[in-house]
């Protein structure tokens, strides 16, 4: 549940090269949980409760038992209703930074192309024309 | 599905089973109350279980109003309930989709999505509360606050010719188009359970208070002393006749809305105007009953109820025809073949 958002180049549309691609048969599946209708012994529904990926439930309309609201105003970090506590407000802060931060779970180690892990400056590349 | 309930145990539901268990934040006395309240009392009555039923809005004090529905809602990007609406719908014709939006949020920001909407007639229900006025950000003049207002951003009176939300809803081939008021509840609700029903787009403009920042703009058709004088009621088959003692009727002369009254001998009932929900043509002349009733003399009386109606295809229907059509003629998707496309080559 960690939005990603992909800002592709125009050079991508506008080039011409070979460029192998997977068959339907070689992407992995996108598992999808979503919530289950909520039966009457269950806990409460709380909508913005996380796992231990700090991932929340996903449930959607027509699901009985597990309506909530979604909004741009803050949240209590469990029931989901709109929050304007400030302690809230920071651990929010905090679990949304967290949940960004473990995309770096998903990201292998890299490698230094030149220099040395002591130079004084960094550059980082992405998707140039390298070695072109 | 309308006709289906979904609900396992089939229990008859109430207004309350509709309401949040959150504090309601707009202020004491706000026409978004009675509104609320008559959302929620029409709720059960449409037969919907609730967890089929969607609120999205857009922002400003009325788009607060998912979070007091306990249905699923979305308090979404300001103008864009009627994009975020038009997703869903297209991909879920089986929900119930309420559009919350405010004069601001859906004729200003919001201007384009709403009139594309319209046309479009995806099968969902706009209900626009106008209160002419920027109520949120503390008092500002709105795309429908009148000539010559004076607000915090007009300090000497405001230079915008205002939008008649009906005629421009008209204009855009709306398929439902009406008008209640806060301060009507009974007729609130009727017109929302009416709008439910319409397969299209149904729009609904509601009259609201604002009673911090533009109290009293709706005053000559909520005052118990002039409101009768100021709006007719319009219901389908029936004779245009309004004012206090029900004395005053309306006649169509060609083309022009005359008030005539009905105490002159030459004057019957059957000479006025019977009001008729599927000809557009006096819906054209009705949403512009439009003048100011407060200052003008002459003006006719503001309509309200439902001005014109018309059965159209949705798109959400000719969207999954579409589909069905294109799968009949060239065989069940295939992603491969979509990866592929037509300029590629196997080494």
């Amino acid at each position: 549940m960690t939005p990603v958002f992909l800002l592709t180049d125009g050079y991508i549309a506008n080039g011409a090269e070979p460029w192998k691609y997977p068959t339907a048969e070689e992407l992995k599946p996108i598992a999808l949980k979503v919530r289950e209708a909520r039966k009457e012994d269950d806990e409460p529904y709380l909508p913005y409760k996380r796992n231990e990926d700090l991932v929340r439930e996903w449930a959607i309309p027509g699901t009985p038992g597990v309506e909530h609201r979604l909004g741009g105003l803050e949240k209590d970090k469990e029931s989901g209703n709109v929050s304007y506590d400030p302690d809230n407000h920071q651990e929010m802060v905090n679990l949304r930074a967290a949940k960004v931060n473990q995309i770096a779970k998903h990201v292998p180690q890299q490698e230094l192309d030149s220099g040395s892990t002591s130079s004084k400056l960094l550059i980082l590349g992405w998707g140039s024309t390298y070695h072109a | 599905m309308l006709d289906v309930l979904k609900d396992s145990n089939q229990q008859k539901l109430t207004a309350k089973d509709f309401s949040s268990d959150q504090d309601i934040r707009w202020c004491p006395g706000c026409g978004d109350y009675s509104i609320l309240k008559q959302v929620q009392s029409v709720m059960p009555e449409l037969g919907i279980p609730k967890e089929d039923i969607v609120f999205i809005s857009g922002i400003g004090c009325s788009s607060r109003f998912p979070y007091y529905m306990n249905t699923y809602g979305m308090h979404s990007i300001h103008g864009r309930a009627t994009a975020v609406a038009s997703g869903l719908k297209a991909s879920r014709p089986d929900l119930s989709v309420w559009i919350i939006t405010g004069d601001g949020d859906s004729l200003a920001i919001g201007g384009n999505h709403f009139i594309h909407l319209l046309r479009r007639n995806f099968n969902v229900n706009i209900l626009l509360f106008n209160n002419q006025i920027y109520g949120l950000t503390k008092g500002q003049y709105s795309p429908t606050s009148e000539l010559g207002k004076k607000t915090k951003s007009t300090p000497v009176g405001s230079l915008d010719h205002p939008f008649n939300p009906l005629a421009l809803s008209l204009g855009a081939d709306a398929t439902f188009i009406a008008r209640s008021i806060d301060r009507e509840p009974k007729h609130l609700k009727e017109i929302l359970l009416r709008a439910e029903r319409h397969q299209g787009t149904s729009l609904v403009e509601i009259y609201q208070n604002c009673n911090i920042f533009n109290d009293g703009a709706f005053s000559t058709f909520t005052d118990k002393t002039n409101k009768k004088e100021n709006s007719v009621y319009l219901e389908h088959g029936k004779p245009l006749v309004f004012g206090a003692e029900l004395d005053k009727g309306i006649v169509l002369d060609g083309f022009q809305a005359k008030i005539v009254s009905l105490n002159d001998d030459n004057v019957s009932m059957d000479d006025l105007w019977i009001h008729d929900e599927t000809d557009r043509n006096k819906a054209n002349i009705l949403v512009r009953f439009f003048e100011d009733n407060a200052t003008d003399a002459d003006a006719r009386p503001r309509p309200f109820g439902i001005f014109y109606q018309e059965e159209r295809g949705t798109y959400e229907e000719s969207l999954s025809q579409q589909l069905q059509q294109e799968i009949e003629v060239k065989g069940a998707p295939d992603l491969n073949k979509l990866l592929a496309g037509g300029n590629t080559w196997e080494k």
